[in-house]
């Protein structure tokens, strides 16, 4: 698959910050994803990528063209940024119509797509209404609209559920998904929670310092990052896997190497599971109990936190848990110990 | 500059409110305290009416404030948006410059525009070649007002253009649109209340001019012009001799001029808080 985004050895400096030989690629249709903490650079990249600024070294190519001194309106990326900023002064529909009544498009053309979003979003219903009057939801619905309205090369998206309710976010990461999925457009999105990530992106990149450290799927990332000390996937279980089966909402998901997990879902398809290392039950003994998930496998590493111990068990898949220091001397665990870990299906959040 | 700064302290919505209280304050001052007090002023507002000079300094003054505040929307709007959002040298300077005029005495201001455009001068006599009078002539009155009176419209569409997100402007240009058509269906409509809000400043501040005005274009006079000669003349109130008018009252001219300036002032507030959608 062609490159639909790559970023060249890129390089620039605001005072005492910089971006340092950046080196990334989207493939085109490819969903990545560029994570970090607060004041990595992440924002920074995406802007230099919408054309904000052009780099002081390396470049930036879209679907083979190197867009580096392109300005913004020549380059095909449509950029969303942070708190969505809608044009406050024009309705939802003008909004969404904006880019295409920027470029000459018929009105009736202008309608037409813009009904084709409007209904693909859900937000039909909001046409007329200033964008004053929306929830943080609909705003990014509308901006996500807008983004997509001139059929851009690629969107970029900063943040896009920074300002959004938890609940409202789970239904947003859902019209992304289908948006992506439906357009087939490349997206570079961007945020700091690491979970974000892990469940829509088919690559991630972590950025850190202005430096891109680590590239790679979410559950490599994960596999890596669990083995890495102060890792930002440090203490979560990842797993990635692939829903066979599915009766009254309880997912049977394949993790690999005849591996089943069980959890509540009624999603179909490549799925990322997260599990809290808290809700992990450990105990020497495979003891039936009321728990649908089951795998055995050998301490690696104890950490001790104080009240409690954090385990590093590898069960082909390496997981962490937590438990009391009480439970950890009754039962005399130790590096090397052979376990069973136990979680629930309603333990295991599906991504 | 520190002369800007101290007056730059407060918000525009302060200086604004300010200007309007010195009005309201002048106003007061007319405000009959009897009946007889009342058929007084009325009377004496109908003798400003019915004077040709009176209505004619006014209806100048009117025209010659809002060609000003028009002049200072079409050159300060893209003056204030290019200091507000670029960093490039000389930057500071053009800034203090525009500030001056704050900060300098009114008949200083007009001596300074008198050695540039006096007939005899550099610009002024070139122009003077075409028969064009840049003193004593309604182009010198609205030159004079958009240098004291420009600054107020400058400075807040700069602060307007500080205080927006740029990010609003990279939006639309990655959505295609070029960087004109961004400016006015984006950005203008960002700080069009600044805009408005420069506008109005300039306008009253120009309506109000007299010092530079003295000196720079004394001819034909303006309202602020007209009631001083009728003070230094007549003095307060109305001089009729033998049934002739021979000043309606500097007072009436005042409370007159103070009239209009409030109902165009209170239009411009209509205006301005009018919302787009």
């Amino acid at each position: 698959m062609s490159d639909g985004i790559a970023v060249e050895n890129l390089s620039h400096s605001w005072g005492s910050f910089a971006l340092k030989n950046i080196n990334l690629s989207v493939p085109e249709g490819g969903y990545f994803v560029l994570l970090g903490p607060t004041g990595s650079g992440k924002t920074l990249l995406l802007e230099a990528i919408a054309g904000a600024y052009s780099p002081r070294e390396g470049r930036i190519v879209v679907a083979g063209e190197d867009v580096s001194h392109l300005p913004p309106e020549k380059r095909r990326i449509s950029y969303a940024p942070q708190n969505y900023l809608l044009f406050e002064n024009m309705t939802v529909r003008k909004n969404i119509e904006y880019g295409l009544h920027a470029k000459g498009v018929e009105e009736q053309e202008r309608r037409k797509k813009s009904n084709n979003l409007l209904e693909m979003l859900g937000i039909s219903h909001l046409t007329d209404r200033s964008p004053r009057n929306l929830s943080g939801g609909e705003r990014q619905r509308v901006s996500l609209a807008r983004a997509l309205a001139v059929e851009p090369r690629a969107v970029l998206l900063d943040e896009p559920l920074s300002a959004v309710d938890p609940e409202t976010k789970s239904s947003i990461l859902d019209y992304l998904r289908r948006v992506h999925y439906e357009t087939g457009v490349t997206v570079v999105h961007v945020t700091h929670d690491r979970l974000e990530a892990a469940s829509i992106a088919d690559r991630i990149g972590v950025i850190r310092n202005g430096e891109l450290t680590e590239v790679g799927a979410p559950a490599e990332l994960s596999k890596k990052s669990l083995l890495k000390p102060n890792s930002l996937f440090e203490d979560d279980n990842l797993i990635s896997g692939t829903v066979i089966g599915n009766e009254a909402d309880l997912a049977l998901i394949d993790i690999g190497d005849g591996k089943m997990i069980e959890a509540v879902t009624r999603r179909s398809g490549r799925v990322i599971l997260h599990i809290r290392p808290e809700n992990i039950l450990v105990s020497k003994v495979g003891a039936e109990t009321s728990a649908r998930n089951r795998l055995a496998g050998t301490i690696t590493e104890v950490t001790d936190l104080g009240a409690t111990v954090r385990l590093r068990i590898i069960c082909d898949q390496p997981l962490t848990a937590i438990v009391t220091r009480r439970s950890f001397f009754e039962m005399a665990l130790n590096i090397g110990s052979s376990v069973y870990v136990f979680f629930k299906a309603m333990s295991v959040d599906v991504l | 500059m520190r002369g800007f700064a101290s007056i730059s302290r407060f918000s525009p919505q302060i200086r604004l409110r300010s200007l309007c209280a010195k009005r309201l304050t002048v106003l007061c001052l007319g405000i009959p305290r009897s009946k007889s007090h009342l058929q007084h002023s009325f009377s004496g507002l109908i003798l400003a009416i019915s004077n040709a000079q009176a209505l004619s300094a006014i209806g100048l003054t009117i025209y010659t404030s809002g060609l000003t505040a028009a002049v200072a929307v079409f050159l300060g709007v893209p003056l204030g948006y290019l200091l507000g959002k670029y960093n490039f040298r000389g930057r500071t300077l053009i800034d203090s410059i525009i500030e001056i005029p704050l900060m300098i005495p009114h008949t200083v201001a007009g001596i300074a525009l008198i050695t540039v455009f006096g007939s005899a001068e550099l610009i002024g006599s070139l122009f003077n070649n075409y028969g064009i009078r840049m003193t004593n002539d309604v182009i010198g009155i609205v030159i004079t007002l958009v240098f004291v009176s420009a600054t107020y419209t400058v400075k807040q569409v700069e602060e307007a253009i500080k205080s927006m997100d740029t990010r609003l402007e990279l939006v639309s240009r990655s959505l295609g649109a070029s960087s004109t058509f961004t400016f006015f269906k984006v950005t203008l409509p960002s700080i069009w209340r600044s805009v408005v809000t420069g506008a109005i400043l300039t306008w009253a501040r120009a309506s109000s001019e007299v010092g530079a005005l003295f000196i720079m274009a004394y001819y034909p006079a303006v309202a602020s012009i007209l009631i001083w000669n009728l003070y230094a003349g007549y003095g307060l109130r109305p001089s009729i001799s033998n049934g002739q008018v021979l000043s309606p009252g500097a007072i009436n001219v005042a409370a007159l001029m103070i009239f209009i300036n409030i109902a165009i002032f209170i239009l411009f507030k209509v205006v301005q808080r009018r919302r787009v959608i």
